[in-house]
């Protein structure tokens, strides 16, 4: 009777254990899957008119289970050795590299460049077992010359060459306080640049020193290879800047993300706003270099909707995502769409309204004035870049009122803060760099 | 001397001194001579060796130029196989349609290629689409490529296949060549990872087409963009389509880039960099001739400076061009240094040489000098006492009475040996004197003629002794100012050679005459023999200190060599001259003619000198 009873109660333990696993799995496959996000920030539209409406498409890097299970990285960390450099700042940068390369093990591949008219390789590509001989490497980087920005990242994008994979993280991190000056200089050469190795699978972080690099330039580089972008000041911040990049080389869970938005039913595209994409027609693609643990990155199209009948319900978009996981290995689709429904009620459409969407897409809207602004005061026309700055202040500022939001009083405290900068010539360098690198941060949702 | 009597003395320097500057001279010249021929010598060799050593680096610099430029090539032939095997599967994964969605996503995929370009055999543009929507990069490439693409012409006559020639690749450079291969063709093989690749078939695709892929027609354009230099290689399809494939040019500079070496710094690279390295510094320049990268040592800074050498790349990278800096050329360092070293060493050799004979010399020289002062002295104590016999023997010849004949006989001759010594110790006491400060003339008021008579008469004696006659004219009776001691000495010196010279000859003529005006008279005086003579070769020689005539002249006979170059340089002293006239043919003899300036008055107002005195100057 009892071993009877005994074995019944041992059935059922395994069963609930069973069930608790089964019900487990689809969570734990969830855990290892990037998070589609697709919100029409007006999802409900007034019928019988034209719309202008925005459409968030945001992407959530899933959570690195084990922080030992991470994705090896390959990193090569480009450094500038001119003149410019000479001093702390140099003395700094080899620290702040030191440092962030004691995050990293055996698993992981580095290489160190230096430049000023040449370009020196001080550590070829390889694996962080002998840290000492890396850093004692590093030390003896000294500061001089002039700056081939150019040629330094193409050395430092060969060193990652030699241990390229998809299945590692692959970025060159590039310091500069100066202007390039020897080799290719203009901001377009090297978003070429930048765009030819983001298709090979390596990003670019450019961290900006000081006042003197050229900001356009840096931010292209990043922007086309999907890298970070910061503006360091001070040498001094050098180190915790190094430490956030290589957090995020560290945190990367997916890579080569090719989002492809296909505009339905007479809904045309009008513009991607935050990053360089491709519209053909209908078709919107833009692509992300990775994407990082539990960071959220979206982009927000702005579409034209045609009018509709009330009460009827139309597709706008689909959405398909192609992505690399680096977990699995394995290459991943998610797709998902976008419906807008039509109503007369002015109600139903307040009420339905997503504001969380709608402050992104207004956040990226103001963005774009931002650097409408910048465009604007680089041309000389001081009244025109002002002007463009307190209509995004104003325009903030009724968002903020209607949806309720600090996030957007704050920016719009800051553009009308922006729009007084402006006029100092003598701010206007470091300026238009916090400016850029705001904007780049904004623009690609950076960690930091 | 009286203190009333006018005198001045011209002085006739004595040689030695200048000897003894001539001596450095000489040794300097012997010196520097040797030294300015091997200078010059070396100067020349090593500017020749320059010229060959900078010959043959500039071969060599050329030679490693060209291999960079044959690398170059290398990689766009590569470039080429590849994209003739991408054109390949393009053309079979769309059955030859060339969908506008496949050329995207290959345009997407690969990092060389900036845009895609595909015309159709009628020349139409397929790819940027005509009749579908373009994304923005299309837009540009289609307004750039308008007036390229409206010539399809262009694409019909094919270039050659880049390749370098592969005897010029150096081994350094091919090693790093095949590693950067490894790793294009690592970062291919990637990319064509089957798991993330979205053709399977492409590796196994090419490597069939790779063997069996008919040539057709392909070749690289370069052309103008608004940037600077665009590369675009293009084939025929099987079906008659250009398929062009415009390269990412900043992408292409950076490959370029990634071939050549980095700059030493660290050693890490050392294989790469040679010690040609070390000193210079190769720079790419673009068609805009901006430094697109340079590498290579320290020692260059100056943009002003020319490039030691220039080699353009070739074709699709023409108006490209290769520069190599230097700084110095280190061979010709040692070389000139070499040459230096060795005239240093040689010159510090001849230097001690030169001393040490130098030394040698001066030594001989101080040698002979004590020599003479020994000489000198001795005289100088010979004389005092022989004074005292002379006076003496006059003195006894005075008392001695005339009836003993045999005493007067000795004595005679005792007197007249004195007299020669004395003469003797005279002439070497002058001589010695005459070298050391010159010979000095004191003038006195007399009559030459007289002069002449005492010392025939003091020389009768001993010529007699010898059977010799003295027949004396004499012709000079005019009051004249002159040296009569001079003039005694250079009388003695003759008659005492016609003495020891031409006893057989008999007879001994003295003649003498006067001829100018009263302050340019001159006195001359003939001494002829008639011995044996004097040959013509001996005739200069004979006035040089210390030479003696011939040796069966000399024979058995003393004499000191002094006497004559003594008696021509008083005579000299006294303005004139001693010279021995040719003899008339069938004569023999020696005739020698004293000519002395004997100015009958004499400039005034010269200072007085405190009377020689010989024991006082010695």
């Amino acid at each position: 009777m009892n071993t009877q009873s005994d074995k019944h109660m041992l059935r059922r333990t395994i069963r609930t254990f069973g069930f608790v696993l089964l019900s487990l799995l689809p969570v734990l496959a969830q855990a290892n899957q990037v998070n589609l996000n697709i919100n029409l920030a007006t999802p409900v539209m007034e019928a019988e008119r034209s719309h202008r409406a925005f459409i968030k498409v945001s992407l959530e890097g899933f959570k690195q289970q084990d922080k030992q299970a991470r994705i090896p990285a390959n990193v090569a960390i480009v450094l500038d050795k001119s003149g410019s450099m000479r001093g702390e700042k140099i003395q700094y940068a080899r620290e702040a590299a030191i440092m962030a390369i004691q995050r990293l093990d055996e698993r992981d591949v580095v290489s160190v460049v230096s430049y000023d008219s040449r370009v020196q390789v001080v550590v070829p590509a390889t694996q962080v077992r002998d840290q000492r001989a890396i850093y004692n490497a590093i030390r003896d980087v000294r500061a001089d010359g002039n700056t081939a920005l150019f040629a330094g990242v193409s050395k430092g994008a060969n060193e990652l060459r030699k241990f390229l994979s998809r299945n590692k993280v692959n970025r060159v991190i590039l310091l500069s306080d100066g202007l390039a000056n020897v080799g290719p200089q203009s901001a377009s050469e090297l978003g070429e640049l930048g765009a030819s190795l983001a298709k090979e699978g390596i990003s670019v972080t450019t961290i900006g020193l000081g006042v003197g690099y050229n900001e356009d330039l840096m931010t292209r580089l990043a922007g086309f290879s999907d890298g970070n972008h910061a503006f360091v000041e001070n040498a001094e911040d050098l180190a915790s800047v190094f430490q956030y990049e290589f957090g995020d080389v560290l945190s990367v869970v997916a890579q080569g993300v090719n989002i492809e938005i296909n505009c339905r039913n007479g809904v045309k595209p009008v513009r991607l706003l935050g990053r360089e994409s491709e519209i053909i027609g209908n078709r919107v693609t833009t692509r992300l270099n990775q994407l990082y643990s539990e960071q959220e990155k979206f982009v927000i199209l702005e579409v034209e909707v045609p009018e509709q009948q009330a009460e009827v319900e139309l597709e706008l978009v689909t959405v398909n995502v192609q992505y690399d996981n680096l977990f699995t290995q394995h290459q991943e689709q998610l797709s998902g769409q976008s419906i807008a429904r039509f109503s007369r009620s002015q109600q139903e459409v307040r009420a339905a309204r997503d504001d969380k969407a709608l402050e992104a897409a207004v956040e990226q809207v103001a963005n774009e004035y931002s650097r409408d602004a910048i465009e604007a005061r680089d041309t000389g026309d001081l009244e025109r870049a002002k002007k463009i700055l307190q209509d995004s202040a104003s325009y903030l500022g009724s968002q903020a009122e209607s949806l309720n939001s600090p996030r957007l009083q704050e920016q719009e405290a800051e553009a009308l803060q922006d729009a007084d900068a402006l006029e100092s010539e003598q701010s206007w360098n470091k300026q238009r760099k916090e400016l850029k690198a705001r904007q780049y941060k904004r623009a690609t949702q950076q960690a930091y | 001397m009286a203190g009333d009597e006018e005198c001045f003395y011209p002085r006739v320097m004595p040689p030695e001194g200048s000897v003894k500057r001539r001596t450095p001279l000489l040794l300097a010249i012997i010196i520097a001579l040797p030294l300015l021929l091997l200078t010059w010598f070396g100067v020349r060799l090593q500017l020749d060796q320059q010229q060959v050593v900078a010959h043959q680096l500039s071969n060599l610099v050329t030679g490693r130029l060209q291999s960079i430029d044959s690398q170059f090539q290398e990689h766009f032939f590569m470039l080429q196989q590849r994209f003739m095997r991408e054109a390949d599967v393009l053309q079979q994964e769309t059955a030859g349609q060339y969908t506008a969605e496949s050329v995207r996503r290959f345009i997407g995929q690969s990092a060389v290629v900036k845009q895609v370009f595909i015309l159709s055999a009628a020349g139409d543009r397929r790819f940027p689409p005509s009749d579908q929507p373009l994304n923005q990069q299309e837009q540009n490439f289609v307004e750039l490529t308008r007036n390229l693409l409206r010539d399809p012409e262009r694409f019909t006559m094919p270039t050659p296949d880049p390749v370098g020639a592969p005897g010029v690749v150096s081994e350094d450079y091919s090693s790093v060549n095949k590693r950067e291969l490894q790793s294009a063709r690592l970062s291919d093989s990637i990319s064509q990872k089957p798991r993330y690749s979205p053709d399977i078939s492409i590796q196994a695709l090419s490597e069939s087409t790779d063997l069996s892929a008919p040539e057709r027609p392909h070749g690289w354009i370069a052309w103008y963009a608004e940037t600077g230099l665009q590369q675009i290689f293009w084939l025929q399809d099987a079906n008659g389509n250009t398929v062009g494939f415009a390269l990412n040019s900043a992408r292409l500079l950076s490959d370029l880039i990634n071939l050549l070496p980095s700059s030493s710094g660290t050693g890490v690279d050392t294989t790469v960099v040679t010690e040609l390295d070390m000193n210079s510094e190769i720079r790419l320049v673009n068609d805009r001739g901006e430094v697109a990268y340079s590498w290579g040592g320290d020692l260059v800074t100056g943009n002003a400076q020319k490039p030691l050498q220039t080699v353009p790349l070739s074709h699709p990278l023409a108006s490209w061009h290769l520069a190599y800096y230097a700084a110095e050329l280190p061979v010709v360092i040692t070389g000139w240094l070499g040459l230096i070293v060795l005239l240093v060493l040689l010159a510090a050799g001849l230097s001690t040489l030169g001393y040490l004979l130098y030394r040698e010399h001066s030594r001989e020289l101080r040698e002979a000098e004590q020599r003479v002062n020994f000489v000198n002295q001795v005289s100088h104590e010979l004389k005092t006492p022989l004074t005292n016999v002379r006076l003496y023997t006059e003195m006894l010849e005075q008392e001695l009475a005339d009836d003993e004949p045999v005493a007067q006989r000795y004595l005679g001759v005792i007197g007249s040996e004195a007299g020669r010594l004395s003469r003797l110790i005279e002439n070497v006491l002058s001589f010695s004197r005459a070298k050391r400060e010159g010979v000095s003339v004191r003038y006195q008021q007399g009559i030459i003629d007289g002069y002449i008579s005492q010392v025939v008469e003091l020389f009768t004696p001993v010529l007699n002794g010898r059977n010799l006659k003295i027949r004396f004219s004499g012709n000079a009776s005019q009051l004249c100012h002159f040296d009569s001691e001079a003039l005694e000495q250079i009388l003695n010196n003759l008659l005492s050679n016609c003495e020891k010279y031409a006893a057989e000859g008999e007879f001994v003529d003295i003649s003498s005459w006067q001829e100018g005006e009263t302050d340019r008279l001159c006195s001359y005086i003939r001494v002829s023999d008639f011995g044996p003579g004097v040959s013509a070769a001996e005739s200069e020689k004979l006035f040089e200190p210390f030479y003696r005539g011939s040796d069966e002249l000399t024979e058995g006979v003393s004499g000191t060599g002094i006497g004559l170059g003594l008696a021509r340089d008083l005579a000299r002293a006294h303005q004139g001259e001693l010279t021995l006239e040719a003899c008339p043919p069938d004569t023999s003899g020696a005739h020698f003619l004293l000519k002395l300036a004997t100015p009958a008055t004499v400039l005034t107002g010269r200072p007085d000198r405190k009377p020689d005195d010989e024991t006082e100057e010695l």
